[in-house]
């Protein structure tokens, strides 16, 4: 009897559930969306999903350990091992495969604004950003030590750019291919880029504390 | 009597089966098969995925079981068959203590539905608490043990009466997610699987490991508590179901932000062979982050049904002689256990001090204490060379009325690949 119930409750949620699908998707993940209006909040979003999902269970894999079609395969994986929507899932998906195409990538989000002076109340909003929004932690530490998958930020030493200001500015906004470091991570805003590469570049500069 | 078919059907049957195995071919070669658009299932892709280690654990005091080598190394296999069908199937093999132990970890195909629901069948880690499902494989879990209320996975000591093995099972589950915006998500499963079942030999294997493989000291004493005979208990189904009655279980799960999570699960299922002992198990999973701080817990309760001051050969054996009375009322007790445990982790560029405390509280059944209090603290340090590569280093003190003193020191070298 109880089995009969149980199978009934399971027909009756997975009928709502037929009942409620949305059209059969042709999108494989071979061709995530590429207008550039939508695509830069896709990546956006599913960096910031990437980098407080992934690591609730297991630290993130850098996006260049798989190939494209790897990460199509594995993210439908994680969709049910991790209890993700799909979209969520394919959002993931797509930032891993923004960033392991350097065409997709860089300068996209470009901004024009002009490059800020370094104050102390930028250097304070961009801890804010760095310990929030902008999910930096996640990777760099929260004391900017670095990770598994990140760098060191608090030191001269620079794996990309030269430790400026506008370079470490250019990398947020841009990102690194084939890492985790996406453009704009969190799906923060310019002016918050700014704010943040002004904090790293204070800390790294022995001008700021972490 | 036979008769023999008629020549003019022999003919046509034969003249068919010709078409089907020789032409079929043939025209497939001039063709080059059917395009993808023309499958039912356009086959998208494979992949290779797993994890493994290798480690070393040293008992610290004199004992019957001397230090050893442990490896272990679980593939994982993903067929893609369509971007809402997906298989996939884990082995697993581990050599631990000179004894090697082959596994299908599970073997399952997902079909999601739409964005919130999936089905899954097969067989499948149940989704109950969030370590078997989620956290036991090597190059996840911060510790080379498991948490003293589970059996031994992969290295170092497991408890003398684990609570639950590393759950996986044959059956259906429906998976459900919820996005209610700013990374607040509501998540629930159901299933129906095979459950338990009353181990085929108690001794085979005490570990609490995966299928087939009894419930440890708490289906020994069980036993001993009914007067002999087996009595533990075996998920995974190894052997077929003993009765009609299928495990029903759920949990549900709800995280407020992105740095909170919590869901309670539970289990339950008769588990001898007419279907009148029952198991049931329910658990609370908590876990939180704030920076580089994580903190997971479980709080685990299992109740399982026990025969009183049998004599019999089993549990089967019993209920089948249960027509003479043995199984009046006052016949069955019901054994209750509770255990928890809480790990917090700290990670600091490429190291991470962990500690772990596990607890494990007398198991009464009428007023019998039927398996004893257990205490284990973990405390480790990892070093993480790569994201999903580790050396775990852990220091692991087991405090058990049962046993004298078995501490040990375990290293183990973990990875995910």
């Amino acid at each position: 009897m109880r089995l009969l119930a149980s199978s009934l409750l399971l027909f009756v949620i997975a009928y709502l559930g037929l009942a409620n699908q949305t059209p059969v998707s042709t999108d494989t993940g071979d061709t995530p969306a590429r207008a550039d209006t939508t695509l830069a909040a896709r990546i956006g979003l599913g960096a910031e999903l990437f980098s407080r999902t992934c690591q609730r269970c297991h630290n993130p894999r850098g996006p260049a350990e798989r190939t494209d079609r790897e990460w199509v395969i594995i993210m439908q994986h994680m969709q049910t091992r991790a209890n993700l929507t799909r979209k969520q899932a394919r959002l993931v998906r797509d930032f891993l495969l923004a960033s392991n195409d350097a065409d997709l990538v860089p300068g996209r989000l470009r901004s024009d604004l002009e490059t800020p002076e370094v104050t102390d109340d930028l250097i304070e909003k961009g801890r804010l950003v760095y310990q929030g929004a902008g999910t930096c932690f996640a990777c760099h530490g929260g004391n900017l030590e670095g990770g598994p998958i990140a760098p060191s930020l608090s030191d001269d030493q620079w794996k990309n750019g030269t430790g400026d200001y506008a370079s470490i500015l250019e990398t947020i906004r841009n990102g690194v291919p084939g890492t985790a470091m996406a453009a704009y991570p969190g799906g923060i805003t310019d002016e918050q880029a700014q704010q943040v590469a002004a904090y790293v570049w204070a800390v790294s500069h022995g001008r700021a504390d972490h | 009597m036979k008769q023999p078919l008629p020549r003019n059907l022999s003919y046509w049957i034969g003249l068919v089966l010709f078409a089907l195995v020789g032409i079929g071919p043939a025209s497939g070669q001039e063709t080059d098969g059917p395009s993808d658009a023309d499958r039912f299932f356009p086959r998208q892709g494979f992949m290779l995925s797993g994890y493994g280690g290798a480690g070393y654990n040293v008992l610290l005091a004199d004992g019957e079981t001397p230090n050893n080598f442990s490896t272990i190394f679980a593939p994982i296999m993903l067929f893609q068959i369509s971007d809402r069908f997906l298989f996939e199937g884990e082995f697993e093999f581990e050599i631990e203590e000179g004894v090697t132990a082959t596994d299908l970890e599970y073997a399952q195909i997902d079909v999601s539905l739409n964005d919130h629901f999936t089905v899954v069948a097969g067989k499948f880690l149940l989704p109950f608490a969030n370590f078997s499902e989620r956290f036991h494989p090597t190059w996840i879990n911060r510790l080379p043990s498991v948490p003293a209320v589970y059996g031994s996975h992969g290295a170092a000591a497991a408890p003398s009466d684990p609570m639950l093995p590393i759950l996986s099972d044959i059956g259906v589950q429906l998976r459900g997610a919820f996005d209610l915006g700013n990374f607040r998500t509501i998540t629930a499963e159901v299933f129906v699987t095979q459950g338990p079942v009353v181990a085929p030999d108690e001794e085979e294997g005490a570990d609490g490991h995966n299928d087939g493989e009894p419930l440890g000291a708490a289906g020994k004493r069980a036993a001993v508590l009914g007067g002999g005979g087996a009595g533990g208990l075996a998920f995974g189904s190894n052997t077929s179901d003993n009765n009609d009655n299928k495990m029903v279980g759920g949990r549900f799960g709800f995280s407020l932000s992105p740095y909170f999570e919590a869901n309670v699960s539970g289990m339950t299922a008769a588990y001898d062979a007419t279907g009148d002992l029952n198991f049931s198990a329910l658990a609370l999973h908590l876990e939180g982050r704030h920076r580089q701080f994580t903190l997971h817990s479980e709080f685990i309760r299992t109740w399982q049904d026990l025969l009183e001051e049998e004599d019999h050969e089993g549990l089967a054996a019993a209920k089948g002689a249960s027509a003479t009375g043995p199984l009046n009322e006052g016949g069955v007790e019901t054994l209750s256990r509770t255990g928890y445990w809480v790990q917090m982790a700290y990670r600091h560029g490429p190291w991470q001090p962990v500690v772990r405390w596990s607890q494990l509280f007398d198991g009464k059944a009428g007023g019998e204490t039927v398996t004893d209090a257990g205490r284990q603290l973990a405390i480790g340090l990892d070093y993480w060379f790569e994201p999903a590569f580790v050396l775990k280093l852990e220091y692991l003190i087991n405090d058990e009325e049962v046993d004298i003193d078995n501490n040990r020191l375990a290293l183990q070298l973990a990875f995910g690949f």
